[in-house]
């Protein structure tokens, strides 16, 4: 089982939005017959969870918004979860050690935990380049004619925060935070949460195109990094992802390139 | 009078040999939106100080061996941990399950027999119950 970390710009945005916005997206029955669905990914909250103002509780759960598979429901969770799970360090919050399933003495200090979720918090969200080249817009449009929007949610706006610089922002993390059914092909044989073994969380677009240059000059997509360049990524799209996946095969040569140099502008 | 002109001279070829060492010492400097780091706009200062204490944390106080865990660190399910210049940071490359660390520590208990009793065990392992839905 092999995972990619994950990216960590502009997460204090995405956990500022409020869970009715969240669920405005989702369509459990697909009764707009688009043929996406969108499920949230409902959580039961760790001891140490806090629901906040935004936050709704449905017989307990609570939706979850970050991981592949939207399996925490706050930046807190997140990240006690990946020092514990990811790097093996215990803390306060997450105090079993993995390695030995014993409860030892925190290796990390809550204050540490805290100023690193406050660091994701008001990290800065990743910046468009060239949005005004005719080919950028035109892939834009692209992007928005076969659907990739459907899941891909381009804008979203922030309602009011504790830290100012997070109230009543619009920004574009092309996500919506939702699960959905990608296929066969992608079925992990995992579950998270509600998160069937074939459900990925939207992965937000945003920082894509310099993706590649914190990475060594390559990418790596997907939720474990199988996918090499832009295009293996969307024909490996699957399950929901299928219409729009055939409608980027059908589109002539000019236009994938367009739609490209639209994702890489991102 | 040629005192002054030799001055000036070594002067101005100072000048000229340190504006292109430079040039060439240091790369151009890229654009903010070719940056994937630092604080967002309109940070309070009280704010920018809590965000350069988790950029601290984030970065290097865990994982330097001379103040943190440091070369004990090694990720268990996402094995996207290298060791790198004395110091263990998170890589986007893809490591192998069960993978020994170049530098010989110990990683026996990543072998893949011993992953079931993983970090995943309760949460996403195969075959694993789904909890029940709503």
């Amino acid at each position: 089982m092999k995972f990619t970390p994950p990216a960590v710009t502009g997460l204090g945005l995405l956990a500022a939005l409020t869970d009715a916005q969240i669920l405005e997206n989702s369509d459990p029955e697909d009764i707009d017959g688009d043929g996406i669905s969108g499920v949230p990914n409902y959580i039961t909250p760790p001891d140490y969870f806090q629901p906040q103002w935004f936050h709704q509780s449905f017989s307990g759960k609570f939706i979850g918004r970050f991981g592949k598979k939207a399996a925490s429901i706050d930046l807190l969770q997140q990240t006690a979860t990946a020092y514990n799970q990811d790097m093996g360090v215990t803390s306060t919050f997450e105090p079993l050690d993995v390695a030995t399933d014993l409860t030892i003495d925190p290796e990390v200090s809550d204050q540490t935990i805290r100023d690193v979720v406050f660091y994701l918090r008001t990290l800065k969200a990743p910046i468009q380049r060239d949005r005004d080249v005719s080919d950028v817009i035109h892939g834009q449009q692209i992007f928005s004619d076969i659907k990739c929007g459907s899941c891909h949610i381009p804008t979203w706006t922030t309602p009011e925060s504790d830290i100012e610089a997070l109230s009543n922002k619009t920004f574009y993390p092309y996500t919506d935070l939702l699960l959905h059914d990608m296929g066969a092909g992608l079925d992990d044989g995992a579950t998270e949460g509600s998160a069937e073994t074939y459900e990925w969380r939207t992965p937000p677009l945003w920082g894509l195109g310099l993706s590649a240059d914190s990475q060594g000059g390559e990418l790596f997509l997907m939720h474990d990094g199988r996918a090499k360049t832009l295009e293996e990524a969307i024909l490996m799209h699957g399950g929901e992802g299928s219409t729009s996946r055939d409608s980027f095969e059908q589109l002539s040569e000019t236009d994938k390139q367009k739609l490209l140099t639209f994702l890489k502008s991102l | 009078m040629v005192n002054i002109k030799i001055k000036y001279l070594v002067f101005v070829c100072s000048v000229s040999l340190l504006f292109y060492s430079c040039d060439e010492v240091f790369p151009e400097a890229p654009a903010e939106n070719e940056l994937l780091d630092g604080p967002m706009e309109g940070l309070s200062f009280s704010e920018q100080n809590r965000f350069l204490a988790g950029d601290v944390a984030f970065n290097d106080e865990i994982f330097t061996p001379e103040s943190g865990l440091g070369l004990c660190l090694w990720p268990l399910p996402v094995e996207a941990v290298i060791q790198e210049m004395g110091k263990v940071i998170l890589s986007p490359r893809l490591h192998d399950l069960g993978r020994h660390h170049p530098t010989k520590i110990q990683t026996s208990h990543l072998e893949p027999h011993n992953f079931r009793t993983g970090p995943f065990r309760d949460l996403s392992r195969r075959g694993y119950p789904l909890e029940s839905l709503l």
